[in-house]
């Protein structure tokens, strides 16, 4: 039976741009929100001009970067810069229940779109303004980037070798993450407040605030303990051996995780017994994390002899937590949980051509997302303009032509 | 003020440390979240840091931060009453949120089916490593073995060396994020239909999401981004992203056209006023027109180079306050304490003092979730002791008597 969508009739104006703020507006319009985003020809989202490109071909609209975080949305352009563009934009206000912006602080006032002014069309209005350190304080008006929620937080810090420099993935913005999550919460909440009261909302989001909250055990730490948290590898306080162990193969590696003894005694005979194992200093974790250095390199020499994928579904039967350190390739080629969830759908983009589309990261038994390709740019500025706000043809046409819807 | 977005929510948390910032979040947002132990607490209370450095039950940090502002119970899931009571409170709750292992409540009875049947609007959510279907759905997992499968491991570290997890426990906040998600999707639902559904919450699933790019990358150009330290892979040219300074280390990014020329300018112009040596070179550069992707990788290491020469002879505090006056995103990477001092979120009343009068100590935690007009979305108060709030949870949820609570602790099922 069809069960409609979580978000069915809920409409959203969305000024994001780059990563943080579509990321958050998948969340929404996955789930069968109407999320229609604004740009225009004067003022793209960047992440249009992200690679990779198919082919190489770089254009507005072959960017699969951009299709990885806009699935789902409608993509109309209007001209900020002119009046009737800002005219355009109130009437949208009107119909729409959440505007999303990322702009570095104050820009939607400058443009006479700050909370006062939309709820003045739309009271009830729900708004989000995201950005990296809020819409308050001495620094607010910082422009940023997904690394500093990550620098400002900790984050970066306690990432790396014990002995090298901080560090984090080479190539995701990882607050571009961390943050939207609270965003999409935060907005979802607030539709459930606006339900109830009928009260609309101003969210102030910073991205450095999110990245606290998940630093949260280390900031304790640091008071509670009068410690000075630093970065330890892969290595975990209560846990011995934790780490990564180098397979047969090029860059081919086996994460293993042992807790606790059962876990130990699943590892030992994983490993066929050596005798190593049964010496007094590796028999407790006191003992294995005093003696983790030594540990690591007698499971290397093992490990070395054994082909990463085969080593964890070997070590999965012994009761021991391991997992193949995968990447790209694995995951889209060979990875079975990734297949059997359909994690990564092949679709089609009328640009791009086939090509996969991320699914949402929650799995709903009645109300499942609906993935849609991404779009063009100001792909849907007829049906949002006409259908959804009844503008005349004639009007539509004009705007055009006038460069208005541009 | 209101009270929270979410004040008219009830929530059972049946989640160890793999889910629990889920409640943590919606009871920031004002919903009543009740932290379901077993006898004698959650075993995940036995993870660090802990308070004095004492491993303790009611003394771990980690627990302390995902559970701050819920009430806390004690329940025997394994005793006909104790599965009984969980019965009873589900029929109340509008969501359930658990981590057990796939299948272990449908076992005890106490699955989606079941619960529902008398609360046909529950929504229910499973947070698990990998979700409740596929060939893996009962692997053993950890932070780091997820990390692992989920490709983030691959692109951390240098590239002789073994490949890195992201720091403390990020899968499992990730988790337990999609899990508010997940939840509240099917709120929005059940507010027009009536009906609750199951939300299926896999941490990989949620890794996945993080590793946005990569994978795209396989799929269109048969390539990826293979650790090399500090680099920032993102097409076909390499820029540095973390970079050491005099007394530790800032991040900044060369970019290329008008958003790089923000920063190119005012700094290539910072480095020639102090005589910076090759900054001369560099302010003869057109950074309007500089194309990132068409420069030869040799010339924009040649410009790091440069660039990074200048930053390795200041201090961060320099570099910060002087890319603060210049427009610039130049960031010190600040270590935990002074991320704690850091005094923008203190302006804007970020951290909130927490009491904990079973150890005489305050804490400090990350306060609001975000500001509002109308609502406070922050945290509400200490980690609930084991059992705390027996008798006023089971009193207000199912009108027990002390003294029936009493006879329910005597018969082991609180």
């Amino acid at each position: 039976m069809e069960n409609g969508q979580a978000l069915e009739g809920v409409k959203v104006l969305d000024f994001t741009w780059w990563g943080a703020g579509p990321i958050f507006t998948k969340y929404l319009s996955d789930f069968g929100a109407t999320v229609v985003k604004v740009e225009s020809h004067k003022r793209l989202d960047l992440v249009r001009l992200s690679e990779p490109y198919r082919d190489g071909k770089v254009g507005t609209d072959t960017s699969a970067m951009f299709l990885q975080l806009n699935t789902s949305k409608l993509g109309i352009t209007v001209n900020l810069s002119v009046p009737k563009g800002k005219e355009l934009i109130l009437k949208l206000v009107e119909w729409a229940d959440v505007v999303a912006d990322n702009f570095s602080a104050g820009f939607m006032q400058r443009a006479g779109l700050g909370y006062e002014e939309l709820r003045k069309v739309k009271p009830d209005i729900i708004m989000l303004s995201s950005s990296c350190l809020g819409q308050t304080g001495v620094y607010s008006d910082l422009r940023g980037h997904a690394l500093v929620g990550a620098a400002l937080s900790g984050h970066f810090h306690l990432t790396g070798y014990p002995d090298g420099e901080p560090t984090t993935p080479a190539s995701i913005g990882v607050a571009d993450v961390f943050q939207p999550m609270l965003s999409a919460a935060a907005v979802l909440a607030a539709l459930e407040h606006r339900r109830r009261t009928g009260e609309g909302q101003y969210i102030d989001l910073a991205q450095v605030e999110a990245m606290n909250h998940y630093m949260a055990p280390a900031l304790l730490d640091m008071q509670a303990n009068d410690s000075t948290p630093h970065r330890d590898g892969n290595h975990h306080p209560q846990a011995a051996p934790h780490g990564v162990f180098q397979c047969k193969g090029d860059d081919r590696w086996v994460a293993i995780a042992v807790f606790t003894q059962d876990e130990w005694q699943g590892l030992c005979q994983a490993m066929g017994d050596p005798q190593w194992c049964r010496e007094e200093r590796f028999a407790t974790l006191a003992g294995r994390k005093q003696n983790e250095d030594v540990l690591e390199r007698l499971i290397a020499e093992w490990s070395q002899t054994q082909v990463a994928e085969e080593a964890m579904e070997h070590l999965q039967r012994h009761g021991v937590a391991a997992g193949v350190v995968q990447n790209p390739r694995d995951i889209l080629e060979s990875d079975p949980q990734v297949q059997a969830r359909d994690l990564f759908p092949v679709m089609h983009h009328p640009v791009i051509g086939d090509c996969i589309h991320p699914t949402s990261g929650a799995q709903l038994s009645r109300t499942p997302s609906r993935i849609e390709t991404s779009p063009l740019l100001g792909e849907h500025n007829e049906k949002v303009f006409c259908q959804f706000l009844g503008m005349s043809s004639e009007e539509f046409a004009s705007l055009v032509s006038e460069q208005v819807i541009y | 003020m209101g009270d929270g977005l979410l004040s008219s929510l009830q929530v059972l948390d049946l989640t160890d440390h793999q889910g629990w910032a889920c409640g943590r979040i919606l009871a920031d947002m004002g919903a009543e979240v009740v932290k379901v132990e077993p006898l004698g607490g959650d075993p995940s209370r036995n993870l660090g840091p802990f308070f004095g450095d004492v491993p303790h039950p009611e003394r771990s940090l980690y627990w302390f931060s995902y559970n701050a502002g819920k009430k806390g119970i004690t329940l025997n899931l394994d005793s006909p009453e104790g599965k009984g009571l969980l019965h009873k409170l589900s029929a109340r709750a509008d969501i359930l949120v658990e981590s057990f292992q796939p299948g272990y409540l449908d076992g005890l009875g106490l699955g989606y089916e079941a619960l529902s049947q008398a609360n046909p609007g529950l929504i229910y959510t499973s947070i698990t490593p990998f979700g409740l279907t596929g060939p893996r759905r009962d692997y053993k997992a950890t932070d780091l073995t997820l990390q692992a499968l989920a490709g983030i491991a691959c692109s951390i570290g240098e590239p002789e060396r073994q490949p890195l997890k992201m720091c403390l426990d990020q899968s499992f906040v990730l988790g337990g994020s999609h899990a508010v998600i997940g939840s509240l999707l099917a709120l929005n639902y059940r507010s027009g239909s009536g009906a609750g559904q199951h939300v299926d919450i896999s941490i990989f699933d949620c890794l996945m999401r993080l590793n946005y790019r990569d994978p795209v990358r396989w799929d269109v150009d048969k390539s990826y981004a293979q650790r090399q330290g500090n680099v920032l892979v993102r097409g076909r040219v390499n820029t540095r992203n973390i970079w050491r300074c005099k007394d530790g280390y800032v991040t900044w990014i060369l970019a290329g056209g008008p958003t790089g020329a923000r920063e190119n300018v005012p700094l290539t112009e910072w480095m020639v006023s102090e005589g910076v040596p090759g900054a001369e070179e560099m302010a003869q550069v057109n950074w309007m027109e500089m194309d990132l992707a068409l420069t030869p990788q040799e010339q924009v290491d040649r410009w790091q180079d440069i660039f990074g020469s200048f930053f390795a002879s200041r201090t961060k505090e320099e570099l910060w306050q002087g890319g603060l006056n210049r427009r610039m995103t130049l960031v010190p990477v600040m270590d935990v304490e002074e991320a704690f001092r850091y005094e923008q979120p203190r302006a804007r009343g970020f951290w909130h003092k927490v009491e904990h009068p079973h150890l005489n100590a305050t804490l400090e935690y990350p306060g609001h979730l975000f500001l509002s007009n109308n609502t406070r979305a922050e945290v509400r108060g200490p980690a609930p002791l084991i059992g705390e709030h027996n008798y006023e949870v089971y009193g207000s949820w199912l009108g027990l008597s002390r003294r029936q609570v009493d006879d329910l602790r005597a018969q082991g099922a609180v």
